[in-house]
């Protein structure tokens, strides 16, 4: 979408020459280096944003590799998530005996490597509602009548799909909003927000293998040539739910053509989901486990300050 | 009161068969599941309670005492206490921002935490919910000004967006107030409160103070 | 903002005569549909508007409507992306390597060549929503996703490419040539009552199923690399998915299928009481096989909000019930999601059941029988 409220520079621009090692080593695709089955690492903490209800902050990082060029696509992804409410109603919202709950993702200027507008893109919008799609499955809303709350999403870092390194698609998207819906489900928990499960999305993938299609977890998309499908979810353990599905590219369910079958790419998402929970669950134990002390001598220090003034 | 481990969201705490649910749990397929992170607590069968000899299982929110079981939540329910900041008195009604719901006892003075008024519950004070007795009489302007802090109790959940709160009862009303010149106030008795530096007089519906 | 609850005005007392009723085997379904497979009746033309590649207008029998327009524009492929990107210079390694990329799978033949998604342009108006509405980028992205997916499978044609064939997406069969490429602008629009609250997904999909069929690529003058010249001949146009015998390995348009999970059964084509109900909502996108034996393909699913979660509670006579005791005949508003195997079973209903491949059959007829209507009016002019 072309922002039309500015005045925009002109389309005829020159660009700074970029420098490449050599022919060969530009293009080369990353190979994964992981299993299969191996997730990438997951940072999460919550409470890093103090004037929200709730906070959190995820970052997915492949191993690091030698920077030699402007062109080695990174496969990063930094998202942080804040909550705020539960709050009133708009004034103009009607009566509901339910908790509102509204998300929304912004990408960043800087999040990808050709730098984006401010201005609210489709892609956003999209992706905005995949997640509240999610998010609104994993909460309990009776439990806050007349109350509203809101979620959001900035992406400081998003995956790069295409050399081009300007709109995140595909696959790139897809894990985007995998991690996403993981941060607010911290976010959220760190809101104590009344949920029924600890939430969490993982991906799955048909790859092209060297024979075969391959089914892989976590995909990263410089490090596949082709990705024939892909699949999202968003699962609830405990209850063995999907809250939210997202799959994209073909394949069949009988698994006679192509070798995998729909089952089977939703199996693994939901094995990818399932890994992230527990560092969902490890990450909330631990924050929980700190902030113990630390809440108790800050209502003392409260109290101190209070008597001070009057 | 057992305290066991720290629990997330969708972790099985018990069965309804021996315990019953309390608050930041809910039931599914007859277990009781966390929901939200905090630690479980497991809170005796109480006695006097006819009927239920289960022992309830809760995880308490942050600044909530355990025996708060009624509402874990920040939310205001019927029968709660509120400290409110009066926003407008009118003829009939007086319109208020709920700070703090069921106070604890040095809440009373830390109350600004948010400030901005979209962000609170809005509630409404009518004017025959001022006081027990002498409900005609009643003159708005006497009882609270603007900017008043008043303690207060639900008594509805209202409509679209306002709580309807009361403060009939003694230990209902003003607790901190400003005078005209800007000053402090003291009670002076149920129905006045003095300006700490020049001494005179106001009029108000004061809150017996604890 | 208008969401799909606010604009269900059901009480409490409907909605859980509603549930129990869809959600017995089989399911009572409120238009005294007998299966859940069953589909309203609908009427379609195509070729219903005069300046565009290709139309169709459909409506179904509850009132609402759907206008399809397609235009395609002669476009300057973005090969050399010296203007967009600071990335990509005139001069740059990267460059040269695309520019073979293209000529190498220039040289398979036009199906072989790789179009990009931002060749298809999808816009959707829906009344009473405002233009920067999501749930409006929502719908029309996934109309547009099964459209262009696909595009990472045609590369792996080298692996098996018999089968890989029936996969290719709408933008490979854009290109024109290295420099020039069509761009192909999808626009729909709902003429509808109730706007939201039937989610006319399915509606819009088989619309812009039939306008797809019916569009038509003029056929070029030029040649090769030449900058295109097309023919002003309508009559010499072709068709953007070939028309033929359905057994002689012809490409369709994938549709969209609207299914709502009430209990354990899947309910295809819900009307608004049956959506107000549904313990979880999912658009499944299919392909057509090739051959008339080949099973559907599933190209996109998506999981929707269900309006039953945002729903007031029912409270049985007696009194609150406690939580976590379900009164029967009491309505409860929706919690969580669907069970994985359902979720299963649904796809399964609508790939191996043939519940898609009823629908693409049906679509087919209609196109069919304009074809014999037309040939006949030929003949009598």
């Amino acid at each position: 979408m072309s922002d039309r409220r500015r005045l925009n520079g002109p389309a005829g621009t020159t660009s700074p020459p970029v420098f490449t090692p050599s022919t060969g080593s530009a293009i080369s695709p990353q190979y994964r280096s992981r299993k299969p089955n191996e997730l990438r690492k997951i940072f999460l903490q919550t409470g890093v944003v103090p004037s929200a209800t709730g906070s959190a902050y995820l970052e997915l990082e492949s191993p690091p590799r030698s920077r030699s060029t402007v062109l080695n696509t990174s496969s990063t992804i930094k998202l942080s998530c804040s909550v705020h409410g539960p709050k009133p109603l708009p004034r103009t919202a009607s009566f509901s005996p339910n908790l509102q709950l509204s998300a929304s993702v912004k990408f960043a200027p800087f999040a990808t490597r050709n730098r984006q507008g401010y201005v609210r893109d489709s892609t956003e919008r999209d992706i905005g509602m995949h997640l509240e799609n999610a998010l609104k499955g994993v909460i309990i809303p009776d439990r806050w009548p007349k109350s509203a709350i809101d979620i959001a999403v900035t992406v400081l870092e998003g995956e790069d799909d295409q050399i081009d390194g300007d709109r995140i698609v595909g696959v790139g998207l897809v894990n985007m909003l995998a991690g996403c819906i993981n941060v607010s489900m911290a976010a959220l928990a760190d809101a104590r927000v009344d949920c029924l499960d600890l939430l969490a999305a993982g991906v799955g993938a048909i790859v092209a293998g060297p024979e075969k299609p391959l089914r892989i977890l976590d995909p990263a998309s410089i490090e596949h040539e082709a990705i024939l499908a892909s699949c999202l979810v968003g699962y609830l353990p405990s209850r063995d739910e999907l809250v939210e599905v997202w799959t994209n590219g073909s394949s069949s369910t009988q698994g006679a053509n192509a070798g995998i079958s729909f089952d089977e790419m939703l199996d693994s998402a939901v094995a990818a989901a399932r890994g992230a929970q527990t560092v969902i669950k490890e990450v909330l134990v631990e924050a929980l486990t700190k902030t113990k002390g630390g809440t108790k001598k800050l209502s003392h220090d409260h109290m101190n300050d209070v008597e001070m003034k009057t | 009161m057992a305290t066991s481990a720290l629990v997330v969201p969708g972790q099985v705490l018990g069965n309804l068969s021996t315990h019953r649910a309390g608050p930041g749990t809910h039931v599914y397929e007859n277990n009781i599941l966390a929901s939200i992170i905090g630690r479980s607590i497991v809170t005796p069968a109480d006695k006097g309670q006819s009927g239920s000899s289960k022992a309830v299982i809760s995880v308490p929110r942050p600044g909530t005492s355990p025996s708060a079981t009624k509402t874990a939540n920040a939310l205001p329910a019927v029968g709660s206490t509120v400290l409110c900041r009066i926003t407008r008195v009118q003829q009939r009604q007086i319109t208020a921002s709920i700070l703090v719901v069921d106070p604890s006892p040095q809440d009373v003075t830390s109350y600004t935490r948010i400030t901005d008024d979209d962000l609170q519950f809005q509630a409404v004070l009518r004017r025959e919910d001022i006081r027990t007795h002498e409900k005609d009489k009643v003159v708005m302007n006497d009882m609270y000004r603007v900017g008043d802090i008043i303690r207060a109790v639900v008594i509805s959940l209202g409509d679209e967006r306002n709580y309807y709160i009361s403060t009939a009862g003694n230990e209902f009303g003003v607790v901190v107030a400003t005078s005209d010149a800007g000053n402090a106030m003291v009670p002076a008795s149920w129905r006045e409160m003095k300006d700490v530096v020049t001494g005179q007089g106001e009029s108000r519906k004061v809150a017996k103070p604890s | 903002m208008p969401s799909l609850a606010s604009s269900l005005p059901f009480s409490p007392a409907e909605l859980a005569y509603l549930h129990t009723s869809l959600a017995s085997v089989p399911p009572l379904r409120p238009d005294a549909r007998s299966l859940g497979t069953d589909f309203r009746p609908l009427r379609a033309e195509t070729g219903v508007l005069p300046a565009v590649n290709g139309s169709a207008h459909v409506g179904f029998s509850d009132g609402r409507e759907a206008i399809v327009g397609v235009k395609l524009e002669v476009e300057k492929t973005a090969g050399k992306k010296s203007v967009h990107g600071p990335i990509r210079t005139e001069d740059g390694v990267v460059d040269m390597d695309v520019d073979v990329d293209i000529e190498d799978q220039y040289q398979g033949g036009r199906h072989s060549a790789k179009g990009k998604q931002e060749w298809v342009t999808l816009s959707l108006t829906l009344p009473g929503l405002r233009d920067d509405d999501p749930n409006l980028a929502f719908l029309e992205e996934m109309l547009r996703e099964p459209l262009a997916v696909a595009s990472s499978t045609s590369t792996s044609t080298s692996t098996k490419p018999s089968e890989m064939g029936s996969t290719t997406s709408l933008q490979d069969n854009l290109v024109i040539n290295s420099r020039w490429h069509w761009h192909i602008y999808i626009d729909v629009l709902l003429i509808s009552p109730n706007g939201l609250a039937s989610y006319p997904l399915p509606l819009l999909s088989m619309a812009t199923h039939l306008a797809l069929r019916d569009t038509r690529i003029p056929r070029l003058k030029s040649e090769g690399e030449e900058d295109p010249v097309a023919d002003d001949d309508w009559m010499a146009s072709t068709y953007l998915y070939p028309r033929g015998k359905a057994s002689s390995g012809v490409v369709k348009p994938p549709v969209i299928l609207l299914v709502v999970v009430v209990g354990e059964n899947a309910i295809f084509d819900p009307s608004r009481e049956e959506l107000a109900v549904a313990d979880g909502v999912v658009a499944v996108s299919v392909a057509a096989g090739v051959d008339d034996g080949d099973p559907c393909k599933v190209l996109a699913v998506r999981m929707i909000d269900t309006p039953a979660r945002d729903t007031m509670k029912g409270v049985p006579q007696s009194g609150e019930a406690p939580e976590g005791v379900d009164v029967p005949g009491v309505w409860r508003p929706r919690l969580g999601g669907v069970k994985r195997s359902i979720l299963k079973a649904v796809v399964k209903s609508v790939v191996v059941d043939g519940v898609a491949r009823d629908v693409i059959s049906g679509l087919d007829g209609f196109l069919n029988l304009e074809a014999g209507a037309n040939a006949g009016s030929m003949a009598a002019v």
